[in-house]
């Protein structure tokens, strides 16, 4: 990274409505309110010359989420407060920035750095926990499993990507907590696993129409340590 | 009873999961007015997709002039894609709007912009999908009000049975004018006849209506309309024009949307017409006379736009921007204020004839992409004929200096089926691509290091109302394919020369829906009722389906796009006017058989169609044109 550049991290929700935006319509999304806060961007050379960020790994269509991050290189050191302030003036409430700090510059890009992934997922009332849990012992026997991803056939490895899961009711629901590792051949789409484990258990038509998911928490693995992304550095929080 | 007015968000939430690309149907973008309280509440409607119907700077314009009203309310609405319109029918949901997810049927008025003509039966799929009646007859007192405008509507008669008022030309205060009337009347207690009638008396109103359809000797077989007796509706309805360009709204499409859409950059107009006098061109007839809009302000509100939406790309839009007295001054200032954000400056494409080095090096400022020019024909004789004037020098010199400049894809669009068209002319389309070509690999060097490419798109010409081909017949289906094969055989054997063409069929049906008058609308809506929706996508398109439904209402749709009007013929059209006199285009007709060209007016004098005449405008010019 260029010496003269500030390097700052943002964990910001995609909520309410903006779930349904994909990776990339965020990305824009909310380049173009770093754009609308006027903030000192970094732009790199080249033939595209592009605003220096960098953002945490691509949510699925549909899927919320209660903290993403961003890191956005700045050319002025300016407070963090402020800039958080700003460029909350300037985003969708849905998707507005609620913590930021500077961070070191030379740490790695965020999307490979920040590899644990914590979720919930609404499994409805017609789901019998023991039944799903069957289908989950199964698909981890099995290894792997393979799903349409569009047109094109993901096959993805189980005994890598999958790290826990636990149940929690709630008025009536099931929902599940699982926690996955991102690897770099890709990530596992949370509901894909959870829609092979109900193929493979006893009750595969149980499963809802549509699977409401949240991703709760990212983490960076280090060693067997979970960091916080924000560990790196003290955030300012607004309220 | 009209249908209550209610957030119906709760309906479609569900189906989001179920659909392809659902921020589609979300709403809430940057700078979309979410004040809906109205009381009058009125909704555009772009009868296709969102991302093709967003961008759109008519809805644009029309939903900012309205929102300013007082006491009256704008929406947008768009027709949603098939997935979700399955699941809509299957579960009985009406189509609603976007800001207040409210369903049309409950609105006041309903306008729609027909922005080709391919998107006639996705009208009928919105009113369907709505619960309003196709026809205005069948509709009820208390029903919306549907409008129309936009460029297809100078021929709106095979659409005539549906809309209730068309508005042709300029809508900036007609929108207005036709709202306001309608919510005091209303208010009033009017009957709908008696507002549709007083709508009538707004200049620029056309009330398909209160017309009938005459056929005679003197007409084609679609016949003409005359105002029906006892009813005070004008012979011939003109445009509205706004002769003070420069008090029009400069950037009117300031919603910043979440999805990628067909034009996801800032546009600004800069400016309004083209008087080049291109003769297979209905834009640059409908759209005269020429209005620049200052630099100054362009410049102004370009960078004050930039900063409250967010883009990283503006596209200087209009129907010929290089044309603009102060093109190169602009780029240059623009330059200036999007210099250090990677911010790129882009026009929809350039003018052969005016891109000369310092043009070259103005536009350069953006990303060098692809750099687009429409030679239109392939030879000197026929360009001349359809009056295009640019040279093979314009040409080699515009390619030179793109070269030079740093672009290495160049885009060269052109037209096939013109009137009085050869095969030496197809043979020429190869040939002057593969001129520019060699060009290229002399200012830049040879080998596929290099990365010149030239593509070559060869669209169909299809004949349109008010302009001097109006009377022409469209070539048929075999015909354009033995030329289209023509043009392949014709290409050299080299991989940086890519050739595509328009589909001979698509066009067809486009050439039919251009040409039919009132009773053409039997067979858009057989069409539709058959199955016919987003024709203008080719995964969608049927043209064994339009057949089908041609020959269901006893047409063929050939015979009717090829069919060849007499030159002295009252027109299904003649009564929906964008002020251009038929004689002037009579006369472009038989110039254009004989070769020869008339000038531009911006640069010359007067050249006589009648616009400026009779609507008592003129074209506004900030600097010099050369
Ligand atoms: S009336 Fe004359 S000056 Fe006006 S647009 Fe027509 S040709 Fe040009």
């Amino acid at each position: 990274m260029r010496q003269d550049l500030h390097r700052i991290r943002f964990a910001f929700p995609k909520s309410d409505r903006l779930a349904f935006l994909g990776h990339l319509e965020v990305i824009s999304t909310i380049e173009r309110s770093i754009r609308r806060a006027d903030l000192p961007f970094a732009v790199s050379n080249g033939f595209a010359r592009r605003m220096k960020v960098q953002f945490s790994s691509a949510l699925p269509v549909g899927v919320s989420s209660k903290a993403e991050y961003f890191d956005l290189f700045l050319t002025e050191h300016l407070d963090e407060e402020h800039v958080l302030d700003l460029l909350g003036r300037y985003s969708p409430t849905a998707l507005r920035p609620f913590a930021a700090a500077y961070v070191d510059g030379s740490l790695p890009a965020l999307e490979a750095w920040l590899d644990r992934s914590s979720w919930v997922l609404d499994l409805g009332t017609s789901t019998d926990a023991d039944a799903f849990e069957e289908g989950v012992r199964r698909l981890r026997e099995q290894g792997s499993f393979t799903y349409l991803r569009g047109t094109k056939p993901k096959t993805v490895d189980v005994g890598e990507s999958y790290v826990s899961h636990g149940f929690v009711a709630s008025d009536g629901r099931l929902m599940l907590d699982l926690e996955t590792l991102i690897l770099p051949t890709g990530a596992m789409r949370p509901e894909a696993f959870v829609r092979a484990c109900y193929g493979l258990s006893d009750q595969p038509d149980s499963a809802p129409e549509y699977l409401r998911c949240v991703r709760v928490a990212q983490h960076h693995l280090d060693d067997g340590n979970l960091v916080e992304p924000f560990q790196v550095s003290l955030p300012k929080l607004v309220d | 009873m009209r249908v209550e007015r209610r957030d119906c968000f709760h309906l479609i939430e569900p189906l989001l999961p179920l659909v392809e690309k659902p921020a589609r149907y979300l709403d809430h973008e940057w700078g979309a007015c979410e004040d809906q309280s109205g009381p009058f509440h009125v909704c555009m409607v772009y009868a296709d997709v969102y991302e093709i119907g967003q961008p759109n700077l008519g809805i644009a314009i029309l939903y900012n002039q309205l929102n300013s009203c007082e006491g009256i309310s704008c929406e947008r609405a768009y027709l949603p894609w098939t997935d979700m319109i399955s699941l809509m029918r299957e579960r009985s949901i009406p189509l609603l709007s976007l800001e207040s997810a409210s369903p049309l049927a409950s609105f006041d008025v309903i306008g729609f912009t027909l922005a080709h003509e391919l998107i006639m039966t996705n009208v009928l799929e919105v009113l369907d999908l709505s619960g309003i009646p196709k026809r205005s007859i069948e509709r009820d007192e208390d029903d919306p009000i549907i409008i129309a405008g936009g460029p297809s509507a100078y021929n709106v008669e095979p659409m005539a049975a549906v809309f209730d008022a068309v508005l042709l030309g300029d809508g900036e205060e007609s929108i207005k004018d036709v709202a306001r009337r309608i919510r005091d009347l209303r208010s009033e207690g009017a009957s709908r006849a008696e507002i549709l009638s007083s709508l009538a008396g707004i200049q620029c109103v056309y009330v398909p209506s209160l017309y009938e359809k005459v056929v005679d000797g003197t007409s084609t077989r679609w016949g003409y309309a005359v105002p029906i007796a006892g009813f005070d509706a004008p012979e011939v309805v003109y445009k509205r024009c706004e002769p003070d360009f420069a008090a029009t709204e400069p950037i009117a499409q300031r919603i910043v949307p979440y999805l990628e859409t067909v034009q996801d950059r800032l546009s600004i107009e800069v400016l309004r017409g083209c008087a080049r006098g291109c003769r297979f061109c209905q834009a640059g007839m409908t759209y005269r006379p020429v209005r620049e809009r200052p630099m100054e302000q362009i410049v102004d509100a370009t960078s004050k736009a930039l900063a409250t939406c967010g883009y990283d790309e503006v596209s200087l839009s209009s129907l010929s921007t290089t044309d603009h007295s102060q093109c190169k001054e602009m780029l240059e200032e623009l330059g200036k204020v999007v210099d250090d954000k990677g911010i790129r400056v882009s026009l929809p494409s350039q003018r052969l004839d005016s891109f000369g080095v310092d043009m070259a090096a103005a536009v350069a400022c953006g990303r060098k992409s692809s750099l687009t020019f429409a030679p239109e024909a392939g030879s000197q004789r026929l360009r001349d004929v359809i009056n295009k004037n640019v040279t093979e020098d314009d040409l080699e010199f515009a390619a030179r200096n793109a070269f030079r400049n740093g672009w290495r894809k160049v885009k060269l669009y052109y037209m096939m089926g013109l009137p009085t068209e050869t095969d030496d002319d197809i043979r020429a389309i190869v040939e002057t691509a593969t001129r520019v070509l060699e060009i290229g690999r002399e200012v830049v060097g040879k080998g596929r290091k290099s990365g010149i490419t030239v593509s070559v798109s060869v669209a169909v010409l299809v004949p349109k109302a008010y302009t001097a081909f109006q009377w022409c017949g469209q070539l048929p289906v075999e015909e354009v394919r033995r030329r289209q094969a023509l043009l392949l055989a014709s290409a050299p054997k080299d991989r940086d020369i890519r050739i595509s063409y328009h589909d001979a069929r698509t066009s067809l049906v486009e050439g039919a829906l251009s040409k039919m008058g009132r009773d053409g609308f039997d067979l858009i809506l057989e069409a539709w009722k058959r199955g016919c929706r987003f024709d203008a996508w080719s995964s969608e398109f049927s043209f064994e389906t339009w057949q089908e439904a041609a020959r269901a209402v006893g047409l063929d749709l050939e015979d009717v796009a090829c069919e060849e009007f007499p030159l002295d013929a009252r027109l299904p059209w003649d009564h929906t006017s964008p002020a251009v006199s038929k004689g002037f285009l009579q006369r472009e007709w038989r110039r254009a058989l004989d070769g020869v060209t008339t000038a531009d007016c911006t640069m010359t004098s007067c050249t006589g169609c009648g616009v400026c005449q009779t609507l008592g405008v003129a074209n506004v010019i900030q600097g010099e044109r050369s």
